[in-house]
């Protein structure tokens, strides 16, 4: 894994190359607009890095605030704060540990925001699996290698799971027989950060 | 429902750059976006700022109560909807001068979720924010799950309690303190006789039937807790007062202060017509009302109908909510 800065400015270029693919799912019963939403978490992930200065959870925190800026949509700041809370997660010790922290508090904080719960056809559903994924690793490339594949498995399960959250608009009702919008950007984020 | 409008999705913009125009020395967007309005000159030195915000379309609510002795700042949402933690965020920063920040406002699932955020991001910039809700209206929830209430009216009591306080130069804790106070002593109940329709929809998106009302229909038009036809005044203020009076415990020897309200089309005529019975219905149960309040404090478009608030008082909430303010929309001497 590369430094901080190419990491997140990899995650940007996969989120937005792959906003097609977000649309499409979620027009599939959903509102449509997560495509435009990921094109806007890539914008606060690459002012977040801009202004970078090496203080991880400073960084951290400065990304989640470009995410609620530019993604004012409720997806946009669940992502947030999956930053936020990492940012308050983090400590001095190893890239590891701090991924591991990290990425466990932002799926209690998002899970907490968004009021769901896992097998409710939402992100969580892929970021539970890569969280624990990297839980049970011992260095950060192969923590990451199996956080993508976990949270690429946990997108594709989705699609046999019926949405729980009605008309609530950050889960929508979808179709079943396609995975979730959601779930499949934290997948595409993983993948990112695995080759980055 | 006939309407004067111009363009239907410029509702809100357009009833933004009236009042700003209107009340140009009490009023102040910030970096441009109008749905973010704090007082003129924010933040005030020393001062725990009180900011609110949630859905337009329930004038005087919530931006109306920004002024000297209640509010400091408020985010403006889209017609029902909730603003964004951004906007929040923006007021937030604006109003703090230091001593932090209370966020009073309505509970609703998207003002929570978007509150809650801009809280977590005003933590990352050193700004301590505060929550108390208003979760006043009895019919929301049953006694036991208070929690689940939604706020309307009543909110008005935590508004003039928090901005007395706040203004004598109270520390962000004790303002909470008095704040939950007032919260807890606090409940509304209402009806409603019609509709509303939203002017980027163009008819009603429910239903009340002519001649019935129903009691306890939410500001948004939420189901009540019973549909009936239509009773009389008396009936229907009993119904109201009754059920606060059990809801709230009130006993003989009680002090409290009333809001009569109108949802946006019942005329003030009626109002008093409901306050008058309501007065005689405390008085019954020997609970003193030290202070009524009567007119438009929230409302929901043009729908007709009513609401009752009662906050039982101490010395210290009755001394709060007596202090003079001074807002654009609302003025007590």
């Amino acid at each position: 894994m590369s430094s901080f800065s190419d990491s997140v400015e990899a995650v940007a270029i996969a989120l937005e190359s792959n906003s097609k693919k977000f649309e499409e799912l979620d027009s599939v019963a959903g509102d449509g607009d997560l495509g435009i939403t990921a094109g806007n978490i890539a914008k606060g992930l690459r002012a977040g890095a801009a202004g970078a200065t090496g203080d991880l959870k400073a960084d951290l925190a400065l990304i989640g605030r470009e995410i609620a800026k530019n993604a004012p949509s409720t997806f946009g700041t669940l992502f947030a704060t999956g930053f936020i809370r990492a940012s308050a997660a983090v400590t001095d010790g190893n890239a590891l540990t701090n991924m591991q922290l990290g990425v466990a508090a932002a799926f209690d904080g998002i899970a907490a925001r968004g009021k769901a719960a896992l097998g409710e056809r939402t992100l969580l559903d892929a970021l539970h699996p890569a969280s624990e994924a990297l839980r049970n690793s011992q260095d950060l490339q192969s923590g990451l290698n199996a956080a993508a594949k976990a949270a690429r498995a946990g997108a594709t399960a989705t699609a046999l799971m019926a949405p729980k959250h009605g008309r609530a608009g950050w889960i929508g009702e979808r179709a079943q027989g396609n995975e979730d919008a959601g779930a499949t950007v934290i997948a595409v984020a993983f993948e990112a950060l695995q080759n980055s | 429902m006939q309407k004067i409008l111009n363009i239907p999705t410029e509702f809100v913009n357009e009833m933004l750059e009236g009042i700003l125009e209107a009340y140009p020395t009490q009023l102040e967007s910030v970096e441009g976006d109008n749905h973010a309005l704090v007082r003129a000159g924010a933040p005030v030195a020393g001062k725990v700022g009180i900011a609110t915000g949630g859905g337009s379309g329930h004038l005087p609510l919530f931006l109306g109560y920004v002024g000297e002795g209640m509010l400091d700042g408020v985010a403006v949402g889209d017609v029902f909807q909730s603003p964004t933690a951004e906007q929040m965020l923006a007021v937030t920063k604006k109003i703090d001068s230091g001593a932090g920040v209370l966020y009073i406002y309505g509970n609703y699932g998207g003002d929570v979720f978007n509150f809650d955020f801009a809280t977590e991001l005003a933590a990352t910039e050193g700004i301590r924010v505060e929550t108390v809700l208003g979760a006043d209206d009895v019919a929301s929830a049953p006694k036991g799950e208070e929690a689940r209430r939604r706020g309307i009216a009543g909110i008005f009591f935590l508004y003039k309690v928090a901005g007395a306080a706040a203004a004598k130069g109270l520390s962000l804790d004790d303002v909470v303190t008095v704040t939950r106070k007032a919260a807890t002593h606090t409940r509304t109940m209402g009806l409603a006789l019609s509709p509303v329709t939203l002017p980027a929809v163009g008819h009603p998106t429910f239903e009340v039937k002519a001649g019935e009302m129903e009691i306890g229909m939410g500001i948004h038009g939420e189901p009540g807790i019973r549909k009936s036809k239509l009773e009389t005044a008396d009936q229907i203020t009993e119904e109201l007062v009754s059920a606060i009076k059990a809801d709230l415990d009130l006993k003989s020897g009680d002090k409290v202060c009333i809001l009569v309200n109108s949802l946006g089309a019942t005329p003030p005529e009626e109002l008093y017509i409901m306050f008058r019975q309501a007065k005689k219905l405390l008085t019954g149960y020997g609970v003193s009302v030290a202070r009524a309040y009567v007119g438009e404090f929230a409302t929901s478009l043009e729908m007709a109908g009513a609401s009752i608030s009662i906050i039982r008082v101490d010395d210290e909430l009755l001394n709060y909510i007596n202090t003079p303010v001074h807002t654009p929309f609302f003025t007590q001497a």
